[in-house]
């Protein structure tokens, strides 16, 4: 029996060669592999040896960070950080009313507070921080800011028919499994029952007006609002008695064509119902600050009006152009696609332009809008085109079977849309969202060439003050505006590129 | 059993009918769009004849009577028309647009490519570039390069000698260098260089003739650009010699008064505009370059290689004509971005359309609606020109599924 030498024992591994390890091993690989990669490295090395210490002299060590102007003139080849200092108030407020700042404050902590809540992810409740952040900070931030007394309008009868009416048809239209549409359509019924009994009880009593205190409840009634106010109420008499789908939606769209006259006798005055004072409610007001007219507006706070309008505007604006343009109506379809192409294809600039030079010409003699909401409009239209077709790529990458899937559950075109299609479609696009913010955000400074003085604007307007003539001010002004908008906008390309990654399961390379 | 007894259709009222109703929904929003556009026209004539403007187009043969900084070789003085105010404005938007759209691509596509280097090094500086000035408005940097890096350099007055000749040099009137006089004999230059590349497209076309033919490959690229540059060269020898001297002299700047005088010039808001419109856009078209790269998947390359053929080929036959594919479409939209942009010229007075026509004319004439109408529909007609041109590139390129 021979004996064979076995080894029964693994050898351990040789360690790998130390030259593809470690320290050594990275940079040979990643900055010494061929003739040409060492060039790159040097010739690289060589630029930032240039360029960084200088910058960074620049910036920090040599740069001017107490004094006024003179220590600036004194040192010209270095930042003049006081001078941000000094101008820092005006950066973020622009000519903002300086005692009333606190209120700019507060909206300022609450959108990043609100920012902050919507991004981490733990937060309870974060539907409605973000339903509160879409529809109710705006309100509330153009409310705060512009200040002057908020309440309630003159209420009127007539404005309470002209509110409610499409309220209750368009509710009745899309929520067609209303479980108490008949309690509902009986107490409006009787709303409006007594409504009419007060009218042409006081019309029969002679009475031509009705005052308590100072309030109007009640003067001269036309013929012609109470053939208006019978309509709705024969309609929701036929509701009350049928509760049928079907019937449903043809008195919905009958309210709706009362609505539209109703409308369409603002404009052509044909019933002259504004000639009519039906006041219930003289003003109440509940909130009272000081006025800050819009002119004052300015600075870093201008720069997020504009930008969260736009944004807020344009996200459904979009929605609906994009369904628009995916519809099989040839006229809708035709009409949407020229709105998109059209704001699509003009640049920025002249948009504004025609907002703030042309605008005021389309509109009725007597009406006019200022500077900083024309701008908006300009804003608004424009950012929604773009957002129409970030949209349209979401609603075109949906399979065909998920739409006809949703018809085939016999769902209705809405409902298809608002409980299959846009959910999925809008979460496939949320980096394209972002990205469009991101440009609506940069875009902004645009509106410094209309004469609105935003974060850009207020730092141009610095520049020139003759008391900070200093040769390194400009630079300095540049560079910190630069700075706060590249922070912003990529922030916002780093959080749009992590939630690409979050949505993007599988599929990956 | 009968077949007779189904149902007959329930019959549904007509307001429940799809197509009806589309219909309906058709003509309601007509109706609106119409309404709204009659509204905003009768609102326009009203308060236009309230504010006594002028309308229609004949403002276009009145004299302009203001200067233009860059003319761009076009005849105009403050004696011409506004018609000839438009055209050279939208001339020099075509021109920056052009070395806007240039610039950008090759500056696009080397940072585009730098950043899938190997070298760690130019990737992140790749990275860095793009990260920067991606995420910088247009606008400031447009102001940061006029306000605050040319505006500040000398002013001519201060370095130069009244009477001193400058061939290169920079200050804050502009960039000025010798500006070529192409004199008698000249035409030799422009002959060579058409028959050159006249020559170039034959043999191009012979080459890839005979290499279907015979599988022989021919080196066009070179023997094109020895005859695109050696054919005028030869002409410039020959005019030369049979002229006695050179064709071509040149024109130098020279300080006369207070500025300088002849000399080719770029101005200061062409420089800052041109700078900051390629350093922008092409961080965007780094961005798509490197995205077309990585969706030409990595087996195209194996496949290549185990082809046989090596890395040059691989890239040049395989990789980027797939790339481009990807690239092509998005790179049009930046185009398009930069000629949208080159409208910024305005905020720094670069005499572009925007600038002249649709602000020194729209100041000087009040003509509103004519004036936006038409710089928009300028703007709009090369969008839809390159849209459809797009269109029918991609229905080229896409790829044939059978």
């Amino acid at each position: 029996m021979s004996k064979a030498y076995v080894n029964d024992e693994r050898h351990p591994d040789l360690p790998p060669p130390a030259s593809t390890v470690g320290a050594v091993g990275w940079m040979r690989e990643h900055l010494f592999s061929s003739p040409a990669n060492i060039l790159m490295t040097v010739v690289s090395i060589g630029l930032l040896a240039y360029v960084v210490p200088p910058m960074v002299s620049w910036l920090f060590t040599s740069a001017v960070w107490s004094g006024g102007a003179d220590a600036c003139r004194a040192n010209p080849d270095a930042a003049c950080w006081t001078f941000v200092g000094a101008r820092f108030d005006q950066f973020v407020y622009g000519f903002y009313e300086k005692t009333e700042r606190w209120r700019v404050d507060i909206m300022l902590i609450l959108l990043f507070a609100g920012i902050a809540a919507l991004v981490y992810e733990k937060t309870p409740g974060r539907k409605w921080i973000g339903m509160f952040m879409l529809i109710g900070y705006p309100i509330l931030s153009w409310i705060m800011l512009l200040g002057g007394d908020w309440g309630t309008p003159n209420i009127s009868l007539y404005n309470v028919i002209v509110v409610l009416l499409p309220i209750v048809g368009i509710a009745l239209l899309s929520y067609d499994r209303l479980p108490s549409a008949r309690t509902i359509g009986i107490v409006l019924t009787a709303f409006y029952l007594l409504a009419i009994a007060l009218l042409l009880g006081l019309t029969a009593a002679g009475k031509t007006e009705l005052w308590i205190g100072s309030t109007v409840i009640y003067s001269l009634v036309r013929l012609d609002t109470i053939i208006i106010t019978l309509i709705p109420f024969l309609g929701l008499f036929a509701l009350t008695k049928s509760g049928e789908m079907e019937r449903r939606g043809t008195i919905g769209i009958a309210m709706l064509v009362v609505f539209a006259i109703l409308v369409l006798g603002f404009f052509f005055d044909l019933p002259a119902p504004s000639s009519l004072d039906m006041t219930l409610v003289d003003r109440v007001v509940v909130v009272s600050m000081v006025e800050v007219p819009t002119k004052q507006w300015g600075g870093f706070m201008l720069t997020l009006v504009i930008a969260l309008t736009g944004i807020v505007a344009s996200l459904p604006l979009g929605v609906l152009l994009a369904l628009g343009r995916r519809s099989n109506m040839p006229a809708i379809r035709v009409l949407c696609v020229v709105f998109i192409e059209f704001w699509r294809g003009v640049p920025l600039i002249t948009v504004l332009f025609m907002a703030s030079v042309m605008l005021p010409l389309f509109l009725p003699p007597g009406v006019s809008f200022d500077q900083l909401l024309r701008a908006l409009i300009g804003v608004a239209l424009f950012s929604a085109a773009y957002m129409a077709e970030v949209v349209r790529g979401g609603l075109q990458a949906i399979p065909k079977g998920q739409y006809e899937g949703a018809d085939s559950l016999g769902l209705t075109y809405w409902q298809k849309m608002r409980l299959i299609i846009l959910p999925q479609a809008l979460k496939i696009v949320i980096p394209g969202i972002v990205n469009t913010f991101i440009g609506l955000f940069k875009d902004t400074t645009l509106v410094l060439i209309i004469g609105l003085f935003d974060l850009l604007g207020a730092v141009q307007a610095s520049i020139a003050d003759p008391n900070w003539n200093a040769k390194s001010v400009a630079y300095t002004g540049y560079v910190f505006t630069a700075f706060v908008f590249w922070v912003c906008c990529y922030g916002m390309s780093q959080y749009s590129r992590y939630l690409e990654r979050k949505l993007h399961t599988g599929h990956k390379r | 059993m009968t077949l007779g007894s189904e149902a007959a259709p329930a019959k549904s009222s007509i307001i429940n009918d799809p197509q009806i109703r589309a219909i309906f929904y058709q003509i309601v929003a007509l109706i609106a769009v119409l309404w709204f556009g009659w509204s905003i026209w009768d609102n326009t004539q009203t308060n236009m004849e309230a504010r006594g403007i002028a309308s229609g187009f004949g403002f276009l043969e009145s004299t302009a009577g203001f200067g233009i900084i860059q003319t761009a070789g076009l005849e105009y003085s403050e004696e011409s028309t506004y018609g000839q105010a438009f055209l050279v404005s939208l001339i020099n938007t075509i021109i920056i647009a052009f070395t806007g759209v240039v610039a950008a691509t090759i500056l696009g596509f080397i940072m585009g490519v730098a950043r899938l280097s190997h070298n760690w090094l130019i990737q992140k500086l790749a990275t860095a570039y793009i990260e920067t000035f991606r995420n910088i408005p247009l606008l400031l940097q447009i102001f940061f390069w006029y306000h605050a890096v040319l505006k500040p350099l000398p002013s001519p007055r201060s370095i130069y000698e009244r009477g001193e000749e400058i061939a290169f040099g920079i200050n804050n009137r502009g960039a000025y260098m010798p500006d070529p006089v192409f004199g008698d004999g000249s035409n030799l230059i422009w002959i060579g260089l058409i028959v050159g590349i006249i020559a170039t497209i034959v043999i191009d076309k012979w080459a890839v003739k005979r290499q279907m033919n015979t599988g022989e490959q021919f080196p066009v690229f070179y023997t094109g650009l020895g005859l695109i540059i050696g054919l005028p060269i030869l002409g410039y020898l020959m005019a030369t010699v049979f002229m006695g001297s050179s064709p071509v002299t040149f024109e130098y700047a020279v300080m006369k008064g207070f500025q300088l005088d002849g000399g080719f010039v770029i101005i200061p808001e062409f420089i800052a505009l041109f700078i900051a419109l390629s350093v922008y856009t092409a961080a965007f078209i780094a961005e798509n370059v490197r995205s077309g790269i990585q969706a030409v998947s990595h087996g195209q390359t194996e496949a290549a290689h185990a082809l046989g053929l090596r890395n040059g080929p691989t890239l040049r036959l395989i990789v980027i004509p797939q790339a481009l594919r990807v690239i092509i479409p998005p790179l049009t939209s930046q185009y398009l971005n930069l000629t949208k942009n080159s409208s910024l010229a305005t905020a720094i007075a670069y005499p572009d359309l925007v600038s002249v026509f649709a602000g020194t004319v729209l100041n000087q004439t009040g003509q509103a609606v004519e004036i936006i109408a038409i710089t928009m529909a300028v703007y709009l007609s090369l969008s839809v020109g390159t849209s459809i041109f797009m269109n029918w590139y991609n229905a080229k390129m896409a790829l044939v599924e059978r």
